[in-house]
């Protein structure tokens, strides 16, 4: 066992690793000739959105969530590439296998970013800085992609420090230096502090995490409750929040999908709702489960309409969920013009248990269960209702917290 | 109760008898959905229609009898086969777990043997997720049981619940018949009756909320601020913090009042106002400013008003309204 | 309204309806009780709207009629603080509630005794005794399969079925369904049924203490009655229809096994140690002989166990809740159990050997 020094010896050691424009990276890999070029993913051939971009892109002020068009005329040769969101996946999945050889506390945050714990293993593997060196190595070694690494005391300073060095850099900020760091930044530059909670600061006089660090917690908390407390810990370097590496089931699973342009006829809006109903269904038995609640959505001009729609019984077939879309639609939907379809089902829980009184259809899951089979062989939606003979070409929307399918059994 | 405050008021007759009409054919919906604008006395009606029917020996005029023991708990607010839900604080919202509650309690069988009523006011005040909880046992209500949805506002009410649900309009009653009950209802004070409607849009029961709160105190005291403002005479944001206090929405009620009377007599000097008594006055403030700022400032109005039931600082909304003041130099 | 008794006889009816009082105090009333004087004896009533419990205590001392409603719980609270066999005198005056008892005196609140919810005279559809100890095992042996806060209403709480010489209670969450059928002499002439409340049922359960004695059931269009000595309990029932339940029994002609009840539930509840901790599932393989247990969980941990079994039919393999086969087993008192399989997807049927009228339907899991 390695000598516990007592000045090397973190009392939590938190690792942030980023891959770096996730998608353009894995483009500008597989493709030689993107290499050094300005690259912006959309979702397909037709999406107008940037989904990321390579960093040469990015230094002409492209960014995430720009329109192309806009991108175009601030740099005519950028070239857009489809996402290819399976083949993402796959890396993902493979690089955050590959560190858990790291820590096994690991929270895999989003597709291109993860936590680690390595408090524990500081007498296995040594110093957090070496760990976090092992951590740059292992993607290298699963992906031969960039990555920033950040390396800390606690989670909301390791990423506020791996921001400090993208692309492709690695940095450790030791606990005790932690506040010392963060004085002079912006409250707003840490990860989920919001404008509104930053501009109730800046009233207050607090601009950076100094400031904030030094109002009595009390003034946070009375106005924030909880969030503000924690807000406060954050500017002190003293982020509470744990590295959560539980395998649980996900909190929600969903499918969105962008719409032509002015879609709003109902018989395409339920072709695409009949689509995603048929693609949350088939995801909720792949891994055994149901769900009573689903969000339903369309995105318009102001916002997010649809809410929430419950099931009698926890379920997971297409149909049931494509009854609550077609109620969605007739409650809330008043034929404005829509940019997004999602269905999400929330607080998915364990299927199986059959039941004695079932009012769902025994064929219906009979049909839905050789559909399964067949199409876990030869594709999604080889064998699909022939409505969706219709269904776009549209891709899919590739959700900011979206995470690789099933990553957590192959950890 | 002071008289004229419990059971029917004189503008419901019409959709009374109907409702006792329907009763006495046994056809009465298993759902209603009361609606109209603030102040007519809406749940008042639902109130005493429901007590009606829980009577052992209604009325030949179909309303209850006051005495029978059904009515004695009625009134005491203790019969089991009555329920209300309404928000469990001010401005709350009616959650699911309320809705769930009633429901729990309208599958069970009735303790008389009769009807079973349940009140949902204000019904806009449910969350989708209660609505949708709601929408079941509308579709399906179980036997001699009556849901009462009562809503000012009913668009906001998921269009599945409205079409699942008898309506019944309210609508302001005549001047005359508005006025005359309100005299009666004021007493001493009943020369401030034509006022108090006109503020409260000719329902009686807000006009007679108004005179209790003394808002048209409030209302010349605002006016007077206003005028104040205008001429340069007051700050707007030391003015927001005398306000502070007050109902926002009672404020900008007024301010709208206001400026669409300015835009009225911008058109026409003479024309009718729904503020007479302040014509004066709001002449002078009317030609101080352009007829453009006034559509601007009425836009913003209706644009606080959309925003007072988000959780947003009234202080700040306030200090925005007085600073834009149309009239102001 | 005044009456003279010893603490002990006001105690005990006091601390029988405690349990319906209301404690969310949505209607101020209902954490009131109904204390009634009748000529030589006294009732106390109380009710939460869903259930009412009236007890009723004879008076040897002379006293006045006339009825008040008090706090409920503050009432049984200075009651218990009384010294064993103090004599007590209840009167209301100038509308107070107030209790005598040695040199002590205590006014309580009262509210108008004609504003308290109690129910009137039923007019009964049915009426019939069944010996205590009878309908207690009824409610045992089928109670556990209630479903809780179920959104088919109607399975949250337990069937009465009534048919000619029978009455058979059944009890479902829709997973499982507990059924128990018993004679029963009762003059309906036509099928019957209704569905008392989850929260009837578990009040009914506490009525019935005793083994000895009879009770008397009485059945409305809106209510079931249960007199139990001095002790009457009503509850609402639920406005709603029963699913058909002799649909889902399994065929029994198919694949029958026995097993010694006690070796088969005690492995059960050592396998399923190592199950998932909200499924609970366990796979049980059956095959001539024996049965083959199997667990395991998310952790990777799994247990594997065999039982011998009286089975001579085609090896089949199930996975069951193993809560729902306990619940099952915990019921039935024989020492050995018959189960009733058909293919893994349908029903199974579990009973005791020897017929006494209980059955458990469990549905399985899918593997």
């Amino acid at each position: 066992m390695a000598l516990r020094d007592s000045t090397d010896f973190w009392p939590r050691a938190i690792i942030h690793v980023d891959m770096n424009a996730f998608f353009a990276s894995v483009e500008q890999r597989d493709f030689p000739e993107l290499r050094g070029k300005p690259i912006a993913v959309t979702n397909g051939e037709q999406g107008a959105t940037i989904i990321t971009c390579s960093y040469e892109a990015r230094a002409f002020g492209i960014h995430t969530g720009m329109r192309l068009k806009e991108a175009r005329t601030l740099c005519p040769d950028v070239i857009q590439r489809p996402a290819r969101p399976k083949v993402y996946a796959h890396i993902s999945t493979a690089i955050m296998a590959s560190l858990c050889e790291v820590s096994p506390d690991i929270e895999v945050f989003s597709v291109d970013e993860a936590f680690l714990d390595v408090t524990r293993c500081q007498s296995l593997h040594g110093t957090p800085e070496r760990m976090g060196r092992m951590v740059v190595d292992q993607v290298q070694a699963a992906s031969s992609l960039p990555c920033s690494v950040g390396v800390s005391g606690d989670k909301c300073t390791a990423k506020f420090a791996a921001n400090l060095v993208k692309p492709n850099g690695f940095i450790v900020i030791p606990p005790r230096e932690a506040r010392a760091r963060l004085e002079h930044e912006p409250v707003t530059a840490l990860s989920g502090v919001a404008q509104g909670i930053g501009g109730y600061l800046a009233a207050h006089g607090a601009h950076t995490c100094g400031d904030v660090a030094r109002l009595p917690v009390s003034v946070l908390a009375r106005r924030f409750g909880n969030m503000g407390r924690h807000i406060w810990l954050m500017c002190r370097g003293e982020d509470p929040d744990k590295v959560s590496a539980d395998a649980a089931a996900p909190k929600s699973l969903g499918h969105g999908k962008v719409l032509p342009p002015g879609a709003c006829e109902r018989e395409v809006l339920l072709t695409y709702f009949l689509h995603m109903s048929e693609k949350v269904g088939a995801r909720l038995r792949r891994h055994d489960l149901a769900a009573r609640r689903f969000f339903i959505g369309l995105r318009a001009a102001q916002g997010w309409i649809g809410g929430t729609f419950s099931l009698a019984q926890p379920g997971n077939e297409a149909r049931a969920i494509y009854r609550l879309c077609c109620a969605m639609l007739r409650q809330v939907w008043q034929a404005q013009p829509v940019f997004q379809v999602q269905v999400t089902a929330l607080a998915p829980e364990p299927a199986g248990q059959r039941d004695l009184f079932s009012e769902t259809d025994q064929k219906q899951q009979a049909v839905e269960h050789v559909m399964d089979q067949v199409n876990r062989r030869y594709g999604e939606f080889a064998l699909a209702p022939a409505r969706l003979l219709q269904r776009s070409a549209m891709p899919n929307v590739i959700a900011p917290s979206w995470q690789p399918d099933g990553h957590r059994q192959s950890i | 109760m002071s008289e004229g405050l419990s059971g029917l008021l004189p503008w419901h007759s019409a959709q009374w008898d109907a409702l006792v009409a329907r009763r006495h054919a046994a056809a009465l919906p298993h759902a209603l959905l009361l609606s109209g604008p603030e102040g007519l006395g809406k749940k008042q009606f639902a109130r005493a229609f429901s007590q009606a029917l829980l009577c052992a020996a209604p009325g030949a005029d179909g309303q209850a009898c006051q005495r029978c023991p059904a009515c004695v708990m009625f009134n005491a607010d203790t019969h089991p086969d009555y329920q209300r839900i309404a928000p469990k604080e001010e401005g709350k919202a009616i959650g699911i777990d309320q809705v769930r509650e009633l429901i729990a309690w309208i599958v069970l069988k009735s303790h008389a043997a009769g009807y079973k009523i349940a009140l949902v006011a204000p019904a806009g005040r449910m969350t989708m997720e209660a609505a949708n909880a709601l929408l079941k046992t509308l579709e399906e209500p179980p036997d001699h049981s009556l849901l009462m949805l009562i809503t000012d506002r009913p668009a906001l009410l998921p269009a599945t619940v409205r079409s699942r649900c008898q309506k019944m309009t309210f609508t302001a009653p005549g001047h005359d018949m508005a006025a005359a009950w309100l005299r009666r209802q004021l007493g001493d004070d009943a020369q401030s009756a034509g006022p108090l409607l006109a503020l409260a849009g000719g329902a009686p029961l807000r006009a007679l909320r108004y005179a209790r709160e003394g808002v048209l105190d409030q209302r010349a005291r605002l006016f007077n601020d206003m005028l104040r403002l205008a001429r340069g005479e007051a700050d707007p944001v030391a003015l927001a913090a005398v306000w502070d206090d007050f109902d926002l929405r009672q404020i900008v009620h007024m301010l709208s009042n206001w400026v669409a009377d300015m835009v009225r007599l911008q058109t026409a000097a003479q024309a009718p106002l729904t503020n007479p008594d302040l014509r004066t006055g709001l002449a002078a403030l009317a030609g101080a400013c352009p007829g453009k700022r006034l559509y601007a400032y009425l836009d913003q109005l209706s644009e606080t008003a959309r925003l007072l039931d988000k959780p947003l600082n009234a202080r700040l909304l306030l200090e925005d309204l007085l600073i834009a003041w149309p009239a102001a130099r | 309204m005044k009456l003279i008794l010893t603490r002990d006889i006001l105690l005990r009816p006091l601390q029988l309806v405690s349990g319906v009082v209301e404690r969310k105090q949505t209607l101020p009333i209902l954490s009131n009780i109904l204390v009634a004087v009748e000529k030589d004896n006294m009732t106390v009533t109380a009710t939460d709207l869903e259930v009412e419990l009236i007890v009723t205590v004879p008076l040897d001392k002379p006293s006045e009629t006339g009825k008040a409603t008090l706090p409920a719980r503050k009432l049984l609270d200075i009651c218990r603080a009384l010294p064993d066999g103090a004599a007590v005198e209840l009167s209301v005056e100038k509308e107070r509630g107030v209790l005598r008892s040695g040199k002590g005196r205590f006014a309580l609140a009262t509210l108008p005794a004609a504003e308290f919810p109690a129910l009137e005279q039923l007019q009964p559809e049915a009426e019939f005794t069944v010996p205590q100890a009878q309908l207690r095992r009824q409610l045992e042996r089928t109670q556990f399969a209630m479903a809780q806060q179920d959104v088919r209403y109607y399975l949250n709480g337990m069937l009465i079925e009534l048919k000619p010489e029978r009455m058979i209670t059944v009890a479902t969450d829709g997973h499982r369904m507990a059924l128990c059928d018993t004679q029963a002499r009762h003059p309906c002439k036509q099928d019957k049924q209704v569905i008392l409340p989850r929260k009837g049922v578990l009040e009914l359960q506490r009525v019935l203490q005793e083994q000895e004695g009879e009770v008397t059931v009485q059945i409305t269009g809106n209510h079931a009655r249960f007199v139990v000595g001095a002790v009457t309990l009503t509850s609402k029932l639920i406005d709603g229809r029963f699913p058909d339940y002799q649909r889902v029994l399994p065929r029994m002609d198919d694949k029958v096994i026995e097993a010694a009840r006690e070796p088969l539930r005690q492995a059960l509840v050592r396998t399923s140690v190592l199950s998932n901790e909200k499924f609970r599932s366990v796979h049980m393989q059956f095959k001539p002989g024996e049965l083959h247990l199997h667990t395991h969980n998310p952790e990777q941990e799994e247990a594997e166990e065999d039982i011998a079994i009286d089975y001579q039919g085609e090896p089949i393999e199930v996975g069951f809740n193993a809560n729902y086969l306990l619940d099952a087993l915990n019921a039935i008192s024989q020492e050995k159990v018959r189960i009733y399989l058909t293919d893994s997807n349908s029903s199974a049927q579990i009973e005791g050997v020897e017929t006494d009228g209980c059955k458990y339907v469990v549905m399985p899991m899918r593997l």
